[in-house]
């Protein structure tokens, strides 16, 4: 579904992310982690066509990185406060499905905002949502066209307990129903969900591994990130 | 008290080292005016005998004295003077003499009333020589306080009648004060001909505008937006209809939007019962008006909803989005402000359309390059020509007023041609931003 080759990408000659190569197929989820600044926002960014890379190429269901077939293939929760403050929580819904060409999605917009828990602000202008509410709304608008592949950038950030279950349980439904799924994430006991874990060190990408060979070597995912990150040279 | 002087004094501090650290050039540029604007003042006093056979006396300026006293108690209500994130203010602990104190200086230093205090001087020095220039600047103040105390009623309104009504009471009431003035000799017009006079009046409109600053201080509301639930817009199954409702949905809903409709109310009005008379230039008064808003602030696409856009839809189709849904909005309000002026006896005639229609493209256009070469997080909550970067917001004015130079001055055909290819150039230029639009990108 997904198949990265070499991509970098700088800021004004400064390396942010380095030569990374990985393959996602369909029903499986990839999760990037690494310390801040290390380039998993700047990647998945590259990934979902908001910024060109500055060498290597992409394809999304064969389709080349930036082409308007690959944007509607993909599903994206940007790590900012993506949304668009004066519109609202059920407009932000049917943009998505929109500029994702996708049929009507009401049944589909009414399961995620019951489950999301954004019926009681669902019909206010978004500027008035928490944080962790706009997190919600943003992972929302991924999946209510059920794309084929979803880049997911931090998505507990600022959600509660209850929220950072509800949302492994979207993605791991996704993966069911057969979506290819990137995250990143700082919450290593939510990565576990992920079927691959590749570490970013020194902006390159170390990995990716199986998970539950890691965990079954090391224990926890947080004892894997610290040996990976101490094998690789710098 | 001295505690609730100490932070109002901490909050105009605050606020003045605020646009100083976020605009230098703008502050040196306005400060620089205001010497200046000052200087002729003080000359043109001097030289008031070698004038007087111009019929430059003081009964024939009441009329601008009292539009500029109308405008300094009107713009703090439209949203003027508002810089500060009421969320990162109450995180710091500001309590609501801080709060008052930053806005009012934000008011003093906004481009508007920021300009109008020494203009008023201006007017009251040409018309009536030193005690005339004190009675100006008493009348500023006046204003200033009064814009304050219609500030604090807006604020405490909205909460009851909404945005948009909280917004039209209050302009009527600064309206009605207003207009009684020529004719009556009860308005600002008649305060301003007495100070000029009797320099005891000085020292009334110094002392209402006292009272008027502390009732605004005491209306002061704690810093809450009211957010109320949106008609819901349906959005069409193509994807450009869908984008550029959506982008113009977000500037209809907004409080910047809400102003420009209620000024572009009101303007004809106002100048109408100023003894002014209107013509149709008020629709171009009133698009460059837009221009400065939806130029200035409008800037990104929503902040950090840009990043997501950019991964849905090419750049064409989010720079040809923008183009429609802010020529749209300024088209729509130079509607409101023609049927205004119609309502006054200022009909916009047939022939005077497609030169409205230019310039609403011309305005469009003159902020599409900057708004992806130069970004900055949209604020449409506020009248403010800030937080775009002053480099995005001199090039966007200029641009849109040297367009609409072009297009008033030059013959139909000619103004469209040139329209026509500054929107080739502008779109190619904007377009090949957005082979990296990393600033964009960069937006939370």
């Amino acid at each position: 579904m997904l198949e990265v080759r070499g991509i970098s990408r700088s800021y004004g000659g400064h390396l942010v992310v380095n030569g990374i190569s990985f393959t996602v197929e369909p029903g499986m989820i990839l999760a990037l982690l690494g310390p801040n600044g290390c380039g998993k926002s700047t990647t998945l960014k590259v990934l979902s066509g908001a910024i060109p890379p500055s060498a290597g190429e992409y394809t999304v269901d064969s389709h080349p990185g930036l082409s308007d077939e690959a944007r509607r293939r993909t599903g994206y929760v940007p790590d900012t406060r993506g949304i668009f403050p004066r519109l609202t929580g059920r407009e932000h819904l049917e943009l998505s499905s929109r500029l994702h060409h996708a049929p009507a999605v009401d049944d589909v917009a009414d399961e995620l905002i019951e489950r999301l828990e954004l019926m009681e602000v669902i019909d206010l202008p978004a500027a008035a949502y928490s944080h962790g509410q706009s997190r919600r709304l943003s992972v929302a608008m991924a999946l209510v066209s059920h794309p084929p592949l979803l880049l997911v950038d931090e998505p507990f950030d600022g959600v509660d307990p209850e929220g950072v279950e509800t949302i492994s349980e979207l993605l791991v439904e996704a993966r069911a129903a057969g979506c290819a799924v990137v995250l990143t994430t700082h919450l290593l006991d939510a990565a576990v969900i992920a079927d691959q874990v590749a570490v970013f060190h020194h902006h390159e990408l170390v990995g990716p591994f199986a998970t539950a060979e890691l965990l079954r070597r090391h224990g926890s995912l947080r004892q894997a990130w610290t040996h990976l990150a101490r094998a690789v040279p710098t | 008290m001295s505690l609730m002087t100490g932070d109002i004094r901490l909050g105009v501090a605050h606020q003045l080292r605020n646009v100083w650290r976020s605009s230098r050039i703008f502050v040196v540029a306005a400060l620089t005016v205001t010497v200046l604007l000052h200087l002729t003042a003080m000359i043109t006093a001097q030289l008031h005998r070698y004038i007087a056979d111009a019929d430059v006396a003081p009964a024939v300026l009441v009329p601008l004295a009292a539009g500029l006293w109308s405008a300094l108690a009107l713009l703090p209500a439209l949203g003027g003077g508002d810089t500060d994130d009421a969320m990162a203010l109450a995180a710091a602990g500001a309590g609501r003499s801080f709060t008052f104190g930053s806005r009012f200086a934000a008011t003093i230093t906004d481009a508007g009333p920021g300009l109008f205090v020494p203009t008023l001087a201006i007017i009251g020095a040409a018309a009536a020589g030193w005690p005339g220039w004190l009675a100006g600047l008493a009348l500023a103040w006046n204003g200033l306080a009064c814009g304050q105390l219609a500030r604090a009623g807006s604020a405490l309104l909205v909460g009851r009648l909404g945005p948009t009504w909280a917004l039209a009471t209050v302009a009527s009431l600064v309206m009605l004060l207003a207009t009684v003035l020529v004719t009556s000799g009860l308005g600002p017009g008649a305060w301003w001909l007495k100070a000029t006079t009797q320099p005891v009046y000085d020292a009334v409109l110094v002392l209402t505008g006292l009272l008027a600053l502390w009732g605004s201080w005491a209306l002061n509301q704690p810093s809450e937006r009211s957010i109320r639930p949106a008609r819901p817009v349906p959005f069409p199954r193509a994807v450009l209809p869908a984008l550029t409702i959506a982008m113009a949905t977000g500037v209809g809903r907004s409080v910047a939007a809400r102003s420009t409709v209620v000024t572009a109310v009101i303007a004809p009005l106002l100048g109408r019962s100023a003894g002014v008379e209107v013509t149709q230039s008020v629709v171009f008064f009133v698009m460059a008006a837009a221009a400065a808003v939806l130029g200035a602030n409008g800037f990104a696409y929503d902040g950090g909803s840009a990043v997501w856009l950019l991964g849905k839809v090419g750049p064409w189709t989010m720079l040809v989005a923008r183009l429609i849904a802010t020529t749209a909005w300024v088209l729509a309000l130079a509607v409101i402000a023609s049927l205004t002026g119609a309502l006054v006896g200022a009909p916009l005639e047939p022939s005077t359309i497609p030169a409205v229609v230019l310039v609403a493209v011309a305005v469009a256009l003159s902020g599409l390059y900057p708004s992806v070469h130069r970004p900055a997080s949209t604020d449409f909550d506020s009248f403010r020509a800030q937080p775009a970067p002053v480099a995005s917001s001199i090039g966007t004015l200029t641009r849109a007023v040297v367009l609409t130079l072009a297009i008033l001055t030059l013959p139909l055909g000619a103004g469209a041609a040139i329209v026509t290819a500054y929107a080739v150039v502008a779109l190619i230029h904007a377009r090949w931003e957005m082979r990296d639009p990393i600033a964009l990108a960069a937006l939370t």
